[in-house]
């Protein structure tokens, strides 16, 4: 028996690209559902199905603005003009969802609003699997090629977009949590929400702003998918979903740092990670393993370390 | 049922970065109503919680009548003769009064499904350590398929267990003074008819050792003068070792043979009332020396 | 509740409800075509599979997400010791299999428990789920075992007394026969020391800890419980479909169920009956040809809307579009929007009406302050 070690360079650093590309992804979805739990206590089902309505709608403008037909500088312009329109669509869905399904159920037993959330979910995807008649849509090719080479990696333009705007959203979103007004109140009521309330701020406007900042990462996350990935359909947004859920359990719920961190972590796993596992004698893990991993880590963190692997172990419970 | 004695050596209870308790050590011998008292925070409730399993103290041992019980499962603890009441009453809502008392019955009633983990070893709840479940799990599967079947077909065995389990809970409802209301939801009872269904239901699973955690709050001077008498007959009637948690002075100083006094998860004093209320470290914390000697509420 | 006692004829009728409900349910052959037998047939599976996650979700409280699990079990217990494309021959009865495809699904609810035991809420549902679609991904990639998409075929039916139950009546009957089993045993096992406990461990489940029950044995009581229903429910398909493949078990079904007993009411057995005749039975019977042959009265209806449909799409080219023919509405409706409308349900459930279209009365008492106006039936059941 012996080890055949896949020792190029080169592979392993396209897999580390590949890991960053999708934790990029994942992080992005993955801190709309670790804000939501941080206030609500809550997994937003329904986040996914927020992710795909903005690819959606990015694909729905850009195929509006001309799809393939764009060409030269025009496609920078169409690209914002697309994410923006995807920022605008999940951002709505995600309040009219929070104001509809969820508000009504602050008060609710526990279970209500995780079955509203899941209702949700359910709906929104089979919404648009039926108006698209279960087809896959295909977003415009028109991302220019090429890649550059920095050591030994080669990024493709493509990916560096997409983990260059990632990088970008996430230090927006930090730096509004962190410095500004609007920050201090997410964090205070996600800390306490009744103390948060006798202080003066404002809960329910307070628990809109996070599911639309949320809302608005996923959004972009969604249009950067479809430019990434080209295909798109309504069940898109399930799997993923569930996988940035993992991301920012991983990275201890609750926490924007962690989401971040989950993210990457969970990328990197499952590409680098797999191709690890693949090199044991035996193991020859195909694609669809991908979801099996994610799958049992989560399952695994759930039971073995639910407060995340960054996060201290909490050992008061008997 | 004899009542138990408590010993509690050293007993430590850390969360991060916050003590909630440090060496705390005591004795309450069998058949005393012994009190527990001491400014909020200063880890009453947090004791309570290490005496009945609900949290794992992180030093220091529990002993009841000689066995030793810090770390065991709460069920399991139960099971050895501790019961508690909760300071923000925590009873099944949206179950009837009876049904309360009978869930507190749960462990004797003779159905045939035997609980698999009373063992006396500490059981841990970590992830590898539940493994061990499966060493007892054959003679779980048989419990349990024993106590499905029992349900399922209903032999007169089980019949007379349930007609005896309920009978029981009747007692125990006419004995707090809750005779005729077994149909009411719980939710629906008046404040002090909580209370007392919180001690039936904690009677209902026969204590040697019963926790009550703030027995009296929220009531008047009325109520709280019964609930007193009724702690006293609890004690008699029921032989159990009696521990409360109480801020109300009057019932505290009326009704305990014996005080431990906590501060910041520390004992700072222990001893007969009219002690405990000339303790000037006691009055100290307090900060409430009219209070202490007016028999009044202690300073919150 | 008035304090005079009822008269006694309806006492007597509230005590004999059920039989003469199943009698009345055993003369539907009689007066149905086949199709709609047929239907029953499989608004009785899921019945059978409501009750079963009844047990977990609505007595003690645990939202499984990934109950299709246990009904792939039961399946393709029966289908990989019968069918012949499966490499396991084993020549047994189908009577045989039948407690073996029970027991084998609740050691599956036992496997699937045992780690999920200290999870609560969203967690524990999350977690369901990632398990449910463990085992779709594992029946289809390992085709050595299950055959993967090819799927096991020529399952056989069973025989009583050397009579096979073939015809679609046979089949109503066994089914109702199943039904009425578990809904007796579900019934019984609620109003038992167990059922208690349950409930204890659903209103609080710390209290109930320390009240004495041993939450970790009752906890996996509920989910072997529920996992053994849901098995005998899979057997009961493959004999009945003949015909089993991992698409077959896929999260929709997890959702249909969850819906029924949701929708239908947590905890309630009328509910599930309810939920299962709305949620699977409205679906099925929309896509008959007796409906579609009704429905195409409505060609009127169709052309009248196409007309509406013209003038906006004059003011916006291509933004809607016609409308097909009037007779395959139903079949258009019951196929692709069945989940779309699945979905909305779950939500106006949770947010007008709780407890569900029949609840059970505690759940009703429990939600009470979230509605407006009390339900009509008020059931023991």
């Amino acid at each position: 028996m012996s080890l055949a070690l896949t020792l190029s360079v080169s592979f392993w650093s396209d897999q580390f690209v590949n890991g960053l590309t999708t934790g990029s992804l994942y992080a992005l979805i993955a801190l709309g559902y670790t804000m939501v739990y941080g206030v609500l206590k809550m997994i937003n089902f329904a986040h996914g199905e927020v992710f795909m309505l903005g690819s959606f709608a990015g694909y729905g403008a850009l195929v509006a603005m001309g799809g393939n037909d764009l060409s030269g500088p025009v496609i920078a312009l169409a690209i914002l003009g697309a994410i923006i329109v995807a920022m605008a669509a999940s951002v709505s869905a995600s309040v009219v969802i929070e104001r509809l399904a969820y508000r009504p159920l602050r008060n609710a037993p526990r279970l209500a609003p995780l079955i509203s959330a899941i209702g949700v979910s359910i709906f929104l995807q089979y919404l648009v699997l039926e108006q698209t008649s279960a087809r896959a849509k295909f977003y415009p090719d028109i991302f220019p090629r090429g890649s550059v080479a920095a050591g030994p990696f080669e990024i493709t333009y493509i990916q560096l977009f997409l983990i260059a705007s990632s990088v970008a959203m996430m230090a927006v979103l930090y730096a509004i949590i962190q410095r500004t007004r609007l920050g201090r109140a997410i964090r205070a009521v996600a800390e306490n929400p009744t103390n948060a309330s006798l202080m003066g701020v404002d809960v329910n406007r307070t628990i809109v702003f996070v599911f639309i900042l949320g809302a608005a990462m996923a959004g972009v996350a969604g249009v950067l998918y479809g430019l990434f990935f080209q295909t798109i359909r309504g069940s898109m947004g399930f799997i993923p979903g569930i996988k940035a859920f993992t991301a920012a359990v991983l990275g201890g719920i609750g926490s924007i740092p962690g989401a971040m961190a989950g993210g990457y972590a969970l990328g990197l796993a499952e590409t680098v990670g797999r191709e690890l596992l693949n090199e044991l004698p035996g193991i020859n893990l195909g694609n669809q393993w991908r979801d099996v991993i994610a799958f049992t880590l989560l399952v695994a963190i759930l039971i073995f370390r639910p407060t995340g692997i960054f996060a201290q172990r909490s050992t008061t419970r008997a | 049922m004899t009542p138990a004695e408590l010993v509690v050596d050293g007993l430590g209870m850390q969360f991060e970065g916050l003590t909630a308790l440090a060496d705390v050590t005591l004795r309450v011998p069998a058949g005393e109503i012994h009190g527990l008292i001491g400014p909020n925070g200063a880890g009453k409730t947090t004791f309570f919680n290490c005496l009945t399993g609900f949290y794992r103290p992180t030093s220091g041992a529990i002993y009841l009548t000689g066995q030793r019980i810090d770390g065991l499962p709460p069920h399991v603890i139960t099971g050895l003769g501790v019961a508690r009441t909760f300071q923000n009453i925590r009873l099944f809502a949206n179950m009837t009064v009876l049904e309360n008392v009978l869930v507190g019955e749960h462990q004797h009633i003779a159905v045939g499904g035997t609980d698999i983990l009373s063992t006396r070893r500490p059981v841990y709840p970590t992830a590898i350590e539940r493994l061990l479940i499966l060493r007892g799990f054959p003679r779980a599967a048989v419990n349990g398929v024993i106590e499905i079947a029992g349900a399922i077909v209903r032999p007169p065995r089980v019949r007379a267990a349930e007609a005896a389990a309920v009978a029981r809970a009747r007692d125990l409802l006419a004995a707090v003074g809750l005779r005729g209301r077994e149909n009411d939801l719980a939710r629906n009872l008046p404040y002090g008819d909580q209370r007392r269904l919180e001690i039936a239901r904690a009677l209902a699973t026969r204590p040697s050792l019963l926790l009550l955690d703030e027995p009296t709050a929220g009531m008047n001077p009325q109520e709280a003068g019964a609930m007193v008498s009724l702690i006293r007959r609890i004690r008699d009637e029921f032989a159990t070792t009696v521990i409360l948690i109480e801020h109300q002075m009057r019932v505290v100083m009326g009704v305990c043979e014996n005080i431990t006094v906590l501060d910041y998860g520390r004992k700072i004093a222990e001893g007969p009332p009219a002690a405990i209320q000339r303790n000037p470290t006691v009055i100290e914390a307090y900060l409430g020396t009219r209070a202490i000697q007016g028999g009044g509420h202690a300073a919150p | 509740m008035p304090d005079t006692p009822a008269p006694a004829w309806a006492r007597t009728a509230l005590r004999i409800r059920w039989p003469l409900f199943v009698a009345l349910v055993c003369l539907l052959p009689f007066a149905l075509s086949d199709v709609w037998v047929q239907m029953l047939v499989f608004v009785g599976l899921f019945i059978v599979l409501g009750l079963g996650l009844n047990v977990v979700v609505g007595f003690a409280g645990l939202l499984d997400l990934g109950y299709v699990a246990f009904f792939a079990a039961g399946a393709y217990t029966m289908g990989l010791l019968t069918s012949p494309g499966s490499p396991i021959d084993s020549g047994l009865n189908f009577w045989l299999i039948l407690p073996l495809g029970v027991l084998i699904a609740s050691g599956v609810g036992l496997l699937l428990g045992l780690p999920v035991l200290p999870l609560r809420g969203d967690y524990l549902a999350i977690v369901t789920l990632g398990f449910g679609e463990i085992i779709r991904l594992f029946l289809i990639n390992r085709d050595d075992l299950t055959r993967g998409s090819q799927g096991l075929s020529a399952i056989p039916r069973p025989e009583l007394f050397g009579y096979r139950i073939d015809s679609f009546t046979a089949w109503f009957y066994f089914v109702i026969a199943a039904a009425v089993l578990v809904g007796f045993c579900t019934a019984r096992l609620r109003d038992s020391r167990i059922g208690r406990a349950w409930e204890a461990i659903r209103e609080d489940e710390d209290v109930a800890a320390a009240m004495g029950v041993n939450t970790t044995k009752y906890k996996l009581l509920a989910f072997a419980t529920g996992a053994a229903i849901g098995g005998l429910g899979g057997v009961i398909y493959a004999s009945f479909i003949g015909f089993i493949s991992p698409a077959a078990f896929s999260l929709q079904v997890s959702i249909d169920v969850l819906a029924i007993v949701i929708i239908g009411g947590m905890g309630s057995t009328p509910g599930v009956i309810l939920g299962s005749l709305i949620l699977i039975g409205i679906p099925r019977i929309l896509q008959f040809r007796e409906t579609g042959d009704f429905l195409a009265r409505l060609e009127w209806l169709r052309d009248g809307l196409n007309g509406l449909i013209g003038a906006v799409d004059a003011a916006a080219p291509g933004s809607i579009g016609r409308l097909p023919p009037a007779e395959t509405w139903g079949a258009q409706l019951a196929d692709d929007t069945r989940f779309i409308i699945f979905g909305a349900l779950l939500v106006m459930v949770m947010v007008l009406r709780p407890s569900g279209l029949w609840p059970s009365t505690r759940r009703r008492l429990e939600f009470a302050h979230e509605e407006s106006a009390p339900p009509a039936p008020v059931t023991a059941a």
